[in-house]
């Protein structure tokens, strides 16, 4: 299946946000089994994951890697321009998730206030 | 027949799928509503640890003094004041039964118990009323043993009048 370039780019960016919400809320989930303090070990987890979420939004980095190589011997300069902005848009949503956990910080201190 | 079979198998697996999928994010969702205050116990749970540690080894220092100080002088002090409930009553009530009859007896602490009256610690606390949450607490003083560490019988009856 061959999807488009923008396509694309959108699954990379939300890829990489679901993988850093969900992990992180269930990291929390785990840390009140474990008697730990939930929200750090979100905040620690969401910042500790987030190479992992731009490396599986991308789908394993074995394909990047082999496109960034053809690309390099080839001479195909688009496909590396595709791959870094990939790598880029990941690393946004992966970011943008690690904000979202932050914001439930913010809310939690205006909720107790 | 077997369409029936199947539909009933669909039915348990939707269930089954929607309870499982329910129960995963209520988990999370109301985690991450109650994260912040869990976290802000457990920095208040470690604070007052820290506070209960730094106290227990300033007391024990504060302790050994008054051991060689009374020593020395011959006469010895009241150290401690243990209260023992009679009484079957939940944790949460011996815990502020116990606190406030400490808080009476408190002002015999550091005195030489040649000088502590007896009678008066049993007049202190004997028929005491305490209100605590809707209830009333009737105290009645058992026994009383008085050495370095004031021991303290108390029977305990619930809404006396």
């Amino acid at each position: 299946m061959t999807v488009p370039f923008f396509s694309n780019v959108i699954y990379s960016f939300l890829i990489a946000l679901g993988v850093i919400v969900g992990a992180s809320l269930f990291a929390g989930v785990a840390a009140l089994i474990n008697n730990h303090p939930p929200l750090k070990t979100m905040l620690d987890f969401s910042d500790s994951i987030k190479i992992w979420a731009v490396a599986v939004a991308l789908g394993g980095t074995f394909s990047s890697f082999q496109i960034l190589e053809q690309g390099l011997l080839k001479g195909e300069i688009r496909s590396i321009g595709k791959q870094a902005i990939y790598v880029l848009v990941a690393l946004l949503g992966a970011n943008s998730g690690c904000n979202i956990i932050r914001l439930i910080q913010r809310c939690g201190q205006l909720w107790i206030k | 027949m077997d369409k029936i079979k199947r539909g009933m198998t669909n039915f348990f697996l939707s269930l089954a799928a929607g309870v499982i999928i329910g129960a995963l994010a209520g988990a999370a969702g109301f985690n991450a509503l109650v994260s912040y205050k869990v976290d802000e116990y457990h920095q208040r749970i470690k604070h007052l640890e820290a506070v209960v540690e730094d106290k227990e080894a300033r007391l024990k220092k504060l302790e050994e003094s008054i051991k060689e100080f009374s020593k020395s002088k011959g006469s010895y002090m009241l150290t401690n004041i243990e209260v023992i409930l009679i009484y079957e009553g939940d944790d949460l009530e011996k815990t502020t039964l116990e606190k406030n009859i400490k808080a009476k007896l408190d002002h015999l602490l550091g005195r030489e118990v040649k000088s502590i009256d007896i009678e008066t610690v049993e007049q202190v606390i004997d028929n005491r009323i305490f209100k605590s949450d809707g209830k009333e607490f009737k105290l009645k003083v058992d026994k009383i043993l008085l050495d370095e560490v004031l021991k303290i019988w108390v029977n305990v009856d619930i809404n006396a009048k």
